[in-house]
């Protein structure tokens, strides 16, 4: 299985394989990226099984990643996983085609439970 | 033009949620205990971190204050650097740019704890390694006067801690 991380923070994209390991897909292949432009450039050369992204991010933001695959008609299954959390960004999530906006800090059951919906 | 409504008071966390939210972020043990206030005087150099959370309209709704060592902890225990470190940061009285950005992770995902359903939501705004007059006047004074705090003293299993506070407008 090959997973891209999309994250700015190096220290928030090392958290997110930690949980990865722990939630039992420490055979997978991770991916990385440090903003939703490479993101989005990762997504078309690697065609990875699931993205998990960042909201805010420099270049392109995580909805703005996630709406450009869904627009080229990538249905690669996508989750945020993001500091900042409301009704409104979750309702945005979902209607741009996420299938979960997990809010940071997460628990590894939690972790769990949300990539068990997608992977 | 829209009526920009009155700041709101931001509820603050007990200590249980504050472990908590250590040791879901961090995974590994936490906790957090009441603790005598921290002053923060202008000028201080680097023996505090300050971190400032502003609302919608840009208003200053919380500040969080942290010691040098807690701020060293968290950016340290955050990526499972070796404890080993800290003791040169406490000798240095300086955080090193690597832990100050780890720890602006920190104080950002720390905003999900003043954030509910029924206040304005927060963001990190700011974080400030010396704190001063640049802060600007409004978060002098949510640190002169704030209209509720706590304090804590926090505790990372491995790392040891230190004091950090929260203020609200």
């Amino acid at each position: 299985m090959k997973i891209l991380v999309v994250d700015d923070s190096k220290a928030m994209r090392m958290i997110v394989i930690r949980n990865l390991r722990q939630a039992g897909f420490g055979d997978a292949t991770v991916l990385e990226a440090d903003n939703g432009l490479i993101g989005l450039e990762t997504a078309r050369s690697e065609a990875p099984d699931l993205i998990l992204c960042d909201w805010n991010m420099p270049e392109m933001s995580g909805i703005e990643f996630l709406k450009a695959l869904r627009a080229e008609g990538d249905e690669t299954a996508f989750g945020f996983v993001t500091s900042e959390s409301t009704p409104a960004m979750r309702d945005q999530a979902i209607d741009a085609g996420a299938a979960f906006l997990l809010a940071k800090p997460f628990s590894a059951e939690d972790f769990q439970r949300f990539l068990a919906k997608v992977a | 033009m829209p009526l920009i409504p009155p700041a709101a008071k931001i509820p603050l966390p007990i200590q249980e949620v504050l472990a908590e939210f250590f040791i879901d972020l961090l995974g590994k043990g936490a906790a957090a205990s009441k603790t005598r206030e921290l002053k923060l005087q202008p000028q201080t150099e680097s023996k505090y971190v300050v971190a400032v959370y502003e609302d919608n309209y840009e208003r200053v709704g919380a500040v969080c204050i942290s010691e040098l060592l807690m701020a060293a902890v968290g950016g340290a225990a955050l990526v499972m650097a070796a404890p080993s470190i800290l003791p040169e940061v406490v000798a240095a009285e300086k955080l090193p740019e690597n832990l100050l950005d780890n720890y602006k992770e920190v104080v950002n995902i720390l905003c999900s704890v003043l954030n509910t359903p029924n206040t304005p939501h927060l963001r990190l705004a700011a974080i400030h390694a010396f704190p001063d007059e640049e802060m600007g006047q409004e978060v002098w004074e949510v640190l002169d006067r704030p209209s509720n705090r706590r304090d804590f003293e926090i505790t990372v299993e491995g790392y040891g801690g230190g004091k950090l506070s929260i203020l609200a407008r």
